[in-house]
């Protein structure tokens, strides 16, 4: 019995399971207001709209953990994207899996220089990637040159078209879950699996709780920043040709949408549980935090709000959700000390 | 005889741009012994540990013999190959992951594993915990557990890497008594199943509780190995500072004046109750009592920081409510806190201008300017009264030494001339060699009238330094006894 409570206590303590709750008791209230919000159709649109954020917020998660900062993912994304598009056009083959492979390899490889600054520097992370932010965006504008591209080859678009399953709903629309949050699913599992079950993912935790510790403890601190920014440049190129499905075109320029990106991935992050000084933060805390944003998103629009009051909503969200992680912090201090006495 | 020896050093010598931090030093730690490493701050301990890790390289001619293995320098490889582990003083934990994890990494990464599994990480740290005979949860974190347990943690992660040598560095510095009595038993059981020891400090009474072997160092020098039973607190102080120390109980000789403080049924909520004492002008009166006695916050009371809910405060026979520090201030009653790091210096600020800031609106002039000419003749003299250390008052205080700084604390508050000295655990984490200075200085001042009020949670130098003694427990005072009818064991007996 006393067994059973500790279990449920333990779980109500988690940050996943509240926003679990917070999620259904949201979407029940929006559904009373406008019926469309539950309905599979928009659910399965919300899963596959928030996808490219979700891509973009494992990586952030995995760099936050190590209780770094990375800035640099839009910019990393915005290059990905320019330079695979335009290779693969002038080279005139290719097909959606090779895309996705050089995108994430070109991501993975500026996000190597990323990791190697960090770790040969000991330079604040968050400075670091705020320069090559810039640089990368520069070189793409005054080396590559990649212009506005406002066609795509076919194979980008028949990918958006992919669903795992459809099915038709009553009123004879037809539904799909699309394959882009599929790609998601896998890749949370994967980050999942790395953080769990590998000593590279409890270098990152153990960087992100004492980076001294893990230097004396024998971590080889090299090898994992450069896994952890590499990644996330991984992440960020994927994510990179997610969007190119999605909108169908290349833009060079859009840094200012990928701010408006950043905003909301970092915030999805905060809002999953992931600690900002590092050493905590869950898969599952994430896809919750991303689809918690992206419900909030839609039933603004569902609900007639304009537009505009998105990025106020979200940067509330971002405060909000750091004030609850401090004040959830301190009762648990408090909660470890009445036990231990 | 090798075969008993787990490290054998010989000819270690280090140094830094000319400087000998260690010269020609050698130590040979026994198979399951408990070896302390003692000596003032700056002797060469942390260096000499250093080597041991691999951390440093020592000068050519080192000779390092591992369970019979001949090095002439370690890497922290080797080191780590040949199962020895430092507990460093922070000791290198990581907060945000649990207990399980924290004791199974370090043999993990040894290990050379890629994967881990929870079962495997709980097996590692049950097993850790069940050789030092300590039982504690898995699934805490680390972060959540006070810094006692954490210490145990530390100590089941190098049991789990199955190392033979433990070096501990000061690992009591925070730890109260029960704490430390637990880790004492810790201590010997690691002993008991041939781990040996190398516990690094300088409170004495714990080596003589602990230690089996003794090597002092001094000015980077080794006095020699001494085995405990050869010892004693005056020899071994003797050791450390190079100076043979006459300790006498301080003898009562103040007059029989008026009373200068008198304490009336002083008590608040959860924190002392019933607190009833007198101070004349010259005495010394010492405080003990563990840590969360209530005694800090009975005499930060008294300064105001922590107002009393009842009772009286008499100073010179005049009833003066204190519910600020400037009532305190105004009835010349002065405080030196704890920490001085955090609460009573300006660390980065010069010696003369930390030891100005109390009295500095006596040093303006007519336009409310500093004047530098009066900052410089008033800190000088303090400087000089207390034999303050240092070539320029103009130095800041974070490159003065603990004993040194703790006497800028006490000449920022003497420069307002108090009548009433506080001085909270005036003495830790100073070295031998300062305290005593410090405990000259203090005599010195009561010498000259003043009444002080001395915390300290060493028996020993309060019953040496004091003229009486208050005991406290659980925020009430237990007895009130004069320094001349006690002994320090009878005292630790009386806290405890």
């Amino acid at each position: 019995m006393q067994k059973q409570q500790q279990i449920t206590s333990k779980l109500l303590f988690r940050h996943e399971t509240i926003l679990f709750i917070i999620m259904i008791v949201f979407g029940v209230v929006v559904n009373s207001i406008n019926p469309a919000f539950l309905k599979v159709e928009n659910l399965f649109d919300i899963l596959k709209t928030s996808s490219i954020t979700g891509m973009m917020a494992l990586g952030v998660m995995v760099v936050m953990i190590s209780s770094g900062m990375d800035i640099s993912f839009t910019a990393i994304a915005t290059v990905s994207m320019g330079v695979t598009v335009r290779m693969l056009i002038a080279l005139d083959k290719g097909n959606i899996v090779v895309a996705f492979l050089v995108a994430g390899i070109i991501g993975a490889l500026l996000g190597c220089i990323n990791g190697f600054l960090v770790y040969r520097f000991k330079l604040p992370t968050l400075i670091v990637t705020l320069g090559t932010s810039s640089i990368f965006h520069g070189l793409l504008l005054s080396i590559l040159k990649i212009p506005y591209l406002y066609t795509v080859p076919g194979y980008y678009s028949d990918f958006s078209r992919l669903s795992l399953f459809t099915f038709t709903t009553a009123d004879g629309a037809v539904v799909g879950f699309s394959y882009l949050t599929v790609l998601l699913f896998v890749m949370a599992c994967v980050v999942w699996l790395i953080l769990r079950f590998t000593m590279v993912g409890r270098g990152i935790y153990a960087i992100g709780g004492s980076i001294e510790a893990a230097k004396r403890a024998g971590f080889n601190i090299l090898f994992i920043q450069l896994f952890i920014y590499s990644f996330i440049g991984f992440v960020s190129g994927v994510a990179s040709i997610e969007y190119v499905v999605m909108f169908r075109h290349v833009h060079p320029f859009n840094m200012m949408n990928m701010m408006n990106m950043m905003l909301n991935v970092i915030a999805a992050v905060v809002l999953g549980g992931t600690s900002i000084n590092g050493g905590t933060g869950t898969v599952l805390g994430t896809l919750f935090g991303v689809w918690m944003i992206y419900m909030i998103t839609n039933s603004l629009i569902l609900m007639g709000i304009p537009s505009e009051w998105e990025s106020v909503v979200i940067g509330f969200i971002l405060i909000l959700s750091i004030g609850v992680n401090a004040y959830q912090k301190s009762l648990r201090k408090v909660e470890v000390k009445i036990i231990e006495s | 005889m090798a075969e008993e020896h787990c490290i054998v050093m010989e000819n270690i010598s280090k140094s830094y741009a000319g400087v000998e931090a260690l010269d020609n030093v050698g130590i040979d730690i026994l198979k399951g012994e408990v070896h302390c490493l003692i000596g003032e701050n700056g002797s060469g301990k942390s260096t000499l540990i250093k080597i041991i890790a691999g951390v440093i390289t020592p000068s050519r001619g080192a000779c390092i013999t591992i369970h019979g293995k001949n090095y002439s320098k370690l890497t922290p490889v080797d080191s780590m190959r040949q199962g020895i582990q430092i507990i460093y003083q922070d000791l290198s934990l990581f907060p945000n992951m649990t207990v399980a994890e924290n004791i199974a990494i370090n043999q993990l990464l040894e290990s050379g594993k890629q994967t881990i599994s929870k079962r495997l990480i709980h097996e590692i740290a049950s097993n850790a915990l069940k050789t030092i005979c300590i039982d504690l949860k898995l699934e805490t974190l680390v972060g959540d557990l006070p810094i006692a347990k954490q210490q145990i943690v530390a100590i089941s992660r190098a049991v789990a890497c199955g190392e033979s040598l433990i070096i501990m560095d000061e690992p009591t510095s925070s730890l109260g008594k029960k704490d430390i009595d637990c880790l004492f038993r810790i201590i010997r059981t690691l002993k008991s199943n041939g781990i040996s020891i190398l516990f690094v400090g300088h409170k004495l009474n714990e080596i003589f509780e602990i230690a089996d072997r003794v090597t002092v160092l001094k000015d980077g020098k080794s006095l020699g190995t001494h085995d405990i039973h050869e010892l004693t607190y005056q020899k071994v102080i003797e050791l450390m500072t190079g100076k043979a120390l006459a300790i006498s109980n301080y003898e009562r000789d103040y007059p029989s004046a008026e009373p200068l403080l008198e304490v009336r049924n002083l008590s608040k909520r959860f924190q002392f109750k019933d607190i009833n004492f007198t101070l004349y002008p010259g005495e010394i009166i010492g405080v003990t009592g563990l840590v969360g006695s209530g005694r800090t916050e009975m005499v930060s009371s008294l300064f105001g920081l922590n107002p009393a809910d009842s009772g009286k405060i008499l100073v010179n026979g005049k009833l003066t409510p204190i519910r600020s520090v400037r009532d305190a201030l105004r009835a010349g009653i002065c405080y030196v806190p704890e920490d001085r790091l955090s609460q009573g210096l300006f660390m980065n600020h010069s010696i003369k201008n930390n030891i100005i800031i109390t009295i500095f609106h006596d040093l303006l002039n007519r336009l409310g300017l500093l004047e530098s000419g009066k900052v410089k003749q008033t800190s000088s003299l303090w400087v000089k009264d207390l034999a303050i250390r240092t070539p320029s008052i103009e130095l800041p205080v974070k490159q003065l030494s603990g004993g040194n700084q703790q006497r800028v604390v006490i000449a920022k508050w003497l420069a307002r001339n108090p009548r009433i000295l506080i001085l909270d655990g005036p003495t830790i984490g100073v070295d031998v060699g300062a305290k005593e200075e410090i405990h000259k200085t203090i005599r010195a001042l009561a010498g000259n009238g003043l009444g002080i009020i001395f915390v300290s949670d060493e028996a020993f130098e309060v019953v040496q330094h004091s003229h009486r003694i208050i005991i406290m427990k659980e925020g009430q005072v237990v007895e009130i006894v004069d320094s001349k009818d006690v002994l320090e064991t009878d005292l630790l007996e009386k806290i405890d």
